[in-house]
């Protein structure tokens, strides 16, 4: 009797032991660095990526890292109400009554006329959507302009309109 | 007096040369009249690089409710196959087609006409006028869906497209007018023309046929692609009942039902965007659909819709390294000008 029970339980302790010791190893393999950086991470795919640092921080890995570090998450202007709505439900914090309104999406554009080739809206631009030599013409390439706005203000000429992004 | 609307030279396409010929052909500006809108100049200078080149004109017109194309083939019949004629001379080919849905049509145009133009009769069934299908038929020949016919030398072009390299070339005329089904009468109608004056009595229209068409506001004129303006059904539509049909009638095998069901949200699954795009808008849904739901707009909807999204999040993502790679250089910059000046304070100094 304990001779016909002691193999089936050998075989399935053996089996148990050999899963749980891969379980352990692979966590260990593919383990994430830490919970909040994967948090970090998610933070920041739900936000536009404009870099537009419209929040008062320098972009939006930066805010994302604020965010988690407990602050106010309706501050993203260019994600408006879906970008707060998502992140209210992602860090399960509590919407209150502050309301963002729909995003304009925008293209900043030089009026080439009036540029005199600073280049300074070209050290401002976060995501390298401006191209221009000193002292020529600078212009914004409409596939990788954000509508961030912060081109506009170092521009000494004021040749730069924000039109809206059909 | 009569004001003469010509805008070019009518040219004598038997003497001119087959560049001369291309070369009107894209400054009257033609584009695909079936609908497509492709510049029709371009569609030649594709199939020019081709070793063989056939032309086929497609006169199969097998969108329900709509005989612009028929229409136009029993009053303009010679004209269009002198476009036929023409587009040989342009191309150099060695075999022209003119597929029609009509025996009529057939017989008709066999009369009188030199056995150059090989005129065949397709079967009358929807689908039969798309591009590929009809090459398929004439041809025996499948084409990949990435591959564009014309790269292959075949250059299929509308009836109403060859009528209008006709009047360009011999007559020297523009586009400026086209025959259109309007509520299911067939009349020239001025390209530009609000489509809402053409059918004054209706207040919801659609350009194209009911299958496929595209509903039209008040905005919407008549353009050289429009080859019908219809009534549109989408406001007596009645509640999906689950009957299965458009997944039958899809030419493409595409799960319609569910398509349709999460874009009005009530099944709440993944939109796959690889069903979508292999629509081609051809409506054989619309036309199976008993309770008469415009099936087409909600999948062009939700294309839309997540097209748009992916969009969005590529752009987000391509700013995202944009921005990280200039964070990148400023810091590489920066450390370099410390280190610079670093190993300049290191240096013996002469004057010392």
């Amino acid at each position: 009797m304990t001779v016909q029970l002691a193999l089936p339980v050998l075989v399935l302790a053996t089996c148990g032991l050999t899963l749980s010791l891969l379980i352990v190893t692979f966590e260990a393999l593919f383990k994430s660095k830490s919970p909040k950086d994967d948090l970090i991470v998610a933070v920041n795919d739900l936000l536009p990526q404009t870099q537009c640092a419209q929040c008062g921080y320098p972009g939006c890995r930066p805010y994302a890292e604020a965010v988690i570090a407990g602050e106010n998450f309706g501050l993203c202007i260019p994600g408006g109400e879906k970008t707060r709505r998502a992140l209210a439900s992602l860090l399960d914090r509590d919407l209150g009554n502050q309301e963002l309104g729909e995003p304009t999406s925008l293209l900043a554009r030089v009026r080439e006329a009036e540029c005199i080739g600073c280049g300074l809206c070209f050290e401002a631009c976060p995501v390298d959507a401006i191209v221009g030599a000193p002292q020529f013409s600078h212009t914004v390439l409409e596939s990788h302009c954000t509508g961030c706005e912060l081109c506009v203000p170092p521009c000494p000429v004021d040749c730069i309109d924000l039109v809206a992004n059909k | 007096m009569t004001v003469s609307n010509q805008k070019f030279v009518p040219l004598d396409w038997k003497q001119e040369s087959p560049s001369a010929l291309l070369d009107r052909i894209r400054d009257a500006e033609i584009v695909g009249m079936g609908g497509a809108g492709f510049p029709t100049h371009l569609k030649f200078e594709a199939a020019l690089r081709a070793e063989h080149r056939s032309v086929i004109a497609n006169g199969v017109e097998t969108d329900p409710g709509v005989s612009a194309d028929k229409t136009l083939l029993r009053q303009n019949g010679n004209d269009v196959i002198e476009g036929i004629r023409i587009a040989a001379r342009v191309l150099n080919a060695t075999s022209c087609i003119l597929a029609v849905s009509e025996r009529s049509i057939a017989n008709q145009l066999k009369e009188g006409n030199s056995s150059d133009i090989d005129i065949v009769e397709v079967e009358n069934t929807y689908q039969n006028g798309e591009e590929r299908v009809l090459i398929e038929k004439l041809m025996g020949r499948r084409i990949a869906s990435d591959v564009y016919p014309a790269t292959l030398g075949i250059i299929v072009l509308n009836v109403a497209t060859l009528f209008a390299i006709c009047e360009s070339v011999r007559d020297g005329l523009p586009v400026t007018k086209r025959l259109a089904t309007v509520m299911g009468h067939d009349q020239w109608c001025e390209i530009g023309t609000p489509v809402h004056d053409l059918a004054p009595s209706s207040d919801k229209l659609r350009v194209g046929s009911f299958a496929n068409g595209r509903p039209a506001d008040s905005k919407v004129s008549l353009q050289p692609t429009h080859n019908a303006v219809s009534i549109d059904r989408a406001n007596s539509a009645m509640p999906c009942i689950r009957c299965g049909w458009c997944d039958t009638a899809c030419p493409k095998h595409l799960p319609v039902e569910r398509l349709l069901n999460e874009a009005t949200g009530s099944l709440s699954a993944p939109t796959s965007l690889t069903h979508l795009n292999d629509c081609n808008d051809c409506g054989a849904c619309v036309v199976s659909c008993p309770s008469g739901i415009p099936i087409i707009d909600y999948i062009r909807g939700s294309r839309d819709r997540e097209n748009n999204s992916r969009t969005a999040e590529r752009r987000a993502s391509e700013a995202l390294s944009r921005f990280e790679a200039k964070q990148q250089r400023i810091s590489t910059r920066n450390q370099r000008t410390l280190d610079d000046r670093e190993s300049r304070m290191q240096q013996d100094h002469k004057w010392q």
